[in-house]
């Protein structure tokens, strides 16, 4: 099992930071998605396959935990990996962790549902996708979920 | 060659599109500065220590050549490393990679320049080991326009807002480039490209290669203004120039070189616009001597 990788690395810029001086959740949220997106690249959904194929995976549900705020200039990482894949339906995990410091910010789980694109139903996950998502696979304790 | 290192992964959405469909300019120079910042903490620089102490880090030289386009959704990675600038300056050099195919979708360098925040200057350029490498071909003809030659369009007016001023309150490299692209449109519009033509004529256009040199740094709710002109045509491209300055006292900012290429909607393959575009570039080009 190898586990989560990395699928975003950014800076937290002026214009994500609230008045409280701090980055405003939704670009937490940003970064998932982002990370979301490069993860499911990596086991063949990119855009082309998702326009060939009309298959993509909806979220439906999403739980984080903040641990520790971003500031203007942090730099800052997102690992993903996924604590469930099947024909089904996704569960994924994100940790967020301060490259300033190198502490954890913030953990996050989500699931998602394929989703057939014409349609606009849900659909199965092809089996040759959830074979491409086994390197990915993790738990809950390597992504400082096991108290959450 | 220099030891690059991952500076920067990320996805680009849909709404980063431009008006042509492909993932805008202003985007490829944000992740370019967060490669920079990321190289800067990595060699120990304290952002919040920085900001502290009213001082910043930016870039007075970009040279981007774009290779491949990028789709919402592609997920990409920019490797970079220090780079010998020839003249006593380090330059960061790399690539911003396309993850689902591992195309080059551009290459770039920039400068690492410290900047005084209460002065809103450049304070001089910041140098690390780096070994000689391969620098990008120079643009042809590096060449600043003057803002006040007739030729000069302005194509583009307004103030530095928030969403593109740094920690310091100063224009970023983002906000930069969404104004480069702006007049980059309101100077094809002026030719004749536009959308429009673009579809009945079965071409399009794009910028692949861009050199921007700054001069200045702009503060929030600065005036500028952008003005170009055309300064060379291809067989199948044409060289703009912009200023970008204050509007009301014409300081300089930033001058920008870039090259926009054409090719057939359908196949890719390189292609030359009409000879009616090509005549009203000829129209608007500056005169040698005004170069």
């Amino acid at each position: 099992m190898a586990g989560p990788t990395e699928t975003f690395r950014g800076v937290v810029r002026t214009e994500q930071c609230d008045h409280l001086g701090h980055m405003n959740v939704q670009f937490y949220d940003a970064a998932m998605s982002d990370g979301y997106f490069h993860i499911l690249t990596l086991i063949g959904l990119d855009w082309e396959a998702v326009q060939r194929r009309r298959l993509g995976i909806a979220a439906i549900r999403m739980t984080l935990n903040y641990r520790r705020e971003l500031r203007p200039g942090d730099l800052y990482c997102v690992e993903t990996g996924f604590l469930r894949f099947d024909n089904e339906g996704v569960d994924t995990a994100h940790r967020i962790t301060r490259l300033t410091d190198g502490k954890l910010a913030l953990t996050a789980w989500s699931t998602g549902v394929p989703i057939d694109l014409d349609l606009r139903r849900r659909t199965a996950i092809p089996d040759d996708i959830v074979a491409a998502a086994a390197p990915y696979l993790t738990n809950r304790e390597t992504m400082g979920l096991a108290e959450a | 060659m220099s030891a690059r290192t991952v500076l920067g992964r990320g996805v680009f959405n849909a709404w980063q599109r431009g008006i042509a469909g492909h993932i805008n300019i202003q985007h490829y120079a944000q992740a370019i500065d967060e490669a920079r910042r990321a190289f800067l903490i990595g060699q120990g620089h304290d952002p919040h220590a920085m900001r502290a102490a009213g001082r910043g880090i930016g870039a007075r030289f970009h040279r981007i050549d774009f290779r491949a386009e990028l789709s919402p959704g592609d997920a990409v990675r920019l490797e970079a490393g220090p780079v010998d600038g020839g003249d006593g300056t380090t330059l960061l050099a790399g690539e911003m990679i396309r993850v689902r195919d591992g195309a080059v979708v551009d290459r770039f360098e920039c400068s690492l320049d410290q900047i005084d925040g209460p002065t809103a200057s450049f304070a001089g350029p910041m140098r690390f080991d780096a070994a000689p490498a391969e620098r990008l071909r120079p643009m042809m003809r590096p060449w600043v326009p003057d803002a006040a030659h007739p030729a000069m369009q302005r194509t583009w007016l307004g103030p530095v807002e928030v969403r593109e001023s740094d920690e310091l309150g100063l224009l970023g490299p983002r906000g930069l480039f969404d104004m480069t692209t702006r007049g980059i449109w309101a100077a094809q519009i002026r030719l004749g490209l536009t959308l429009e033509t673009f579809r009945k004529e079965g071409f399009a256009g794009g910028v692949s290669a861009l050199m921007l040199r700054q001069v200045r740094l702009a503060r929030l709710a600065e005036l500028l203004e952008v003005r170009t002109c055309v300064t060379g045509i291809g067989q199948r491209s044409i060289r703009f120039g912009h200023w970008i300055g204050n509007a009301d006292w014409g300081e300089t900012v930033a001058t920008v070189d870039y090259a926009m290429a054409f090719a057939d909607r359908a196949t890719g393959a390189p292609r030359a616009p009409s000879d009616r575009i090509l005549d009203a570039a000829r129209a608007a080009m500056i005169t040698g001597d005004a170069a």
